[in-house]
């Protein structure tokens, strides 16, 4: 699993670089993050804490989104 | 594992086992099954194998992977918001819920605010009935012989550390780009004005205005899924819209691209889905619009019920619940 502190973990909140995803609880999750920074009602550090979290327990099921996340 | 249509007698031997069992069914077929280790929920609407089926005497069993440590749980409108703290750390949960009730609306409406929906699998049904003698959706709890009109029945599962549960969907509907964006003003099953495009309108009006079909449902962009919001009717008198899912106020929808072809679009799209999966089914409006009853179909196999439960409520969406090895 790519390391917390990696920069990219970003690119998933940032409407710029409008990544979709593959696997469904992550695409719930960060869709869940993304309203919750809207709202400043968590920090990014957060949200890039909680992400990383749910891809450890789905290392399998998300690594065609760490692909396209980590080579964007 | 997948599921099958059994006769009564079967599925009381099964129960007999000690086996983990969900079970859908009609209400006749359901009632009066002895007392054992099952769920159950009311739908006489199945895929079996390859064809559509309507049935008020067999039973569908999927037969749940016990895991560890099971636990039964029934959830009113007061506690539902309980399910994730309830649930193992480690598991799945199978949730079947009454349709039309409070708790439906409840859980539809707050289910993507309870903290951590999503890190374990919870899937399930909103049970239904037949369409042409309607009577109220019912679930089960087998473990008490007690039936439900009102409450929703769940078992938690827990999973082996080497295991982890998710859900899969299946949606054939897409946005249509040229869509223009459609806001609600406030959360709920109903509205009457929405702003689209940013102008503030009365929904039913242009609806009709722009001779939209609301066999076609409005959907949202969630990170790259694309979740449903079908439209349940138009009262002409109030002028107001209902839906079969809630929209909310924070999300931007847009109208679907209608599908023609239903089977041939599941077909084209079911080899990217995991085909061993702990529990399946397909919306009741897939099954109506898609004329799935007698059709050959190699789409799936599972109840066809009132609303499918992927985390949240979903609507005309194929949704599976998934036990992978890590």
């Amino acid at each position: 699993m790519y390391a917390k502190d990696r920069k990219e973990w970003k690119y998933l909140f940032d409407e710029k670089k409008d990544i979709e995803l593959s696997c469904f609880p992550l695409q719930m999750k960060v869709t869940k993050l993304k309203r919750e920074l809207k709202i400043e009602s968590i920090s990014m550090e957060e949200a890039v804490n909680e992400v990383w979290v749910l891809c450890q327990k789905y290392q399998r099921a998300v690594k065609q989104d760490m692909t396209k996340i980590f080579d964007f | 594992m997948k599921g099958k249509l059994f006769n009564r007698e079967e599925v009381i031997e099964m129960i007999g086992n000690g086996k983990l069992l969900g079970l859908t069914g009609d209400e006749k077929v359901l009632s009066g099954l002895p007392k054992g280790n099952w769920i159950g929920a009311t739908t006489p609407y199945f895929v079996d194998d390859q064809h559509g089926v309507f049935t008020q005497d067999k039973i569908y069993v999927n037969e749940l992977s016990s895991g560890e440590q099971v636990k039964f749980q029934v959830y009113d409108p007061s506690n539902i918001n309980q399910i994730v703290s309830n649930s193992f750390e480690n598991g799945y949960t199978i949730l079947f819920i009454p349709a039309f009730q409070e708790i439906h609306k409840k859980y539809a409406l707050i289910a993507s605010d309870i903290e951590g929906i999503y890190e374990n699998a919870i899937g399930g049904m909103v049970a239904g009935a037949d369409l042409n003698n309607f009577t109220p959706p019912k679930v089960y709890d087998g473990t008490t012989e007690t039936v439900y009109e009102d409450k929703a029945v769940a078992v938690h599962v827990k999973l082996p550390e080497h295991q982890t549960s998710r859900i899969e969907i299946l949606n054939i509907f897409k946005q249509n780009q040229d869509s223009p964006e459609i806001q609600f003003l406030q959360d709920g099953f109903e509205c009457t004005e929405c702003l689209i495009g940013g102008q503030k309108v009365k929904f039913a009006d242009y609806i009709a205005k722009n001779n939209i079909d609301i066999k076609t449902p409005i959907s949202s962009d969630y990170t790259g899924a694309t979740i449903n919001v079908c439209f349940q009717g138009i009262d002409e008198k109030t002028g107001s819209v209902s839906f079969y899912g809630p929209v909310f106020r924070d999300t931007v929808y847009k109208f679907s691209h209608p599908v023609n072809d239903y089977i041939g679009d599941f077909n084209s799209k079911i080899a990217s889905m995991n085909d061993s999966f702990e529990f399946s089914c397909n919306c009741i409006l897939n099954y109506l619009y898609g004329d799935l009853e007698g059709s050959k179909t190699q789409v799936f196999s599972g109840p066809v019920v009132f609303g499918e439960i992927g985390y949240v409520l979903l609507n005309q969406t194929l949704t599976t619940l998934v036990i992978d090895e890590v």
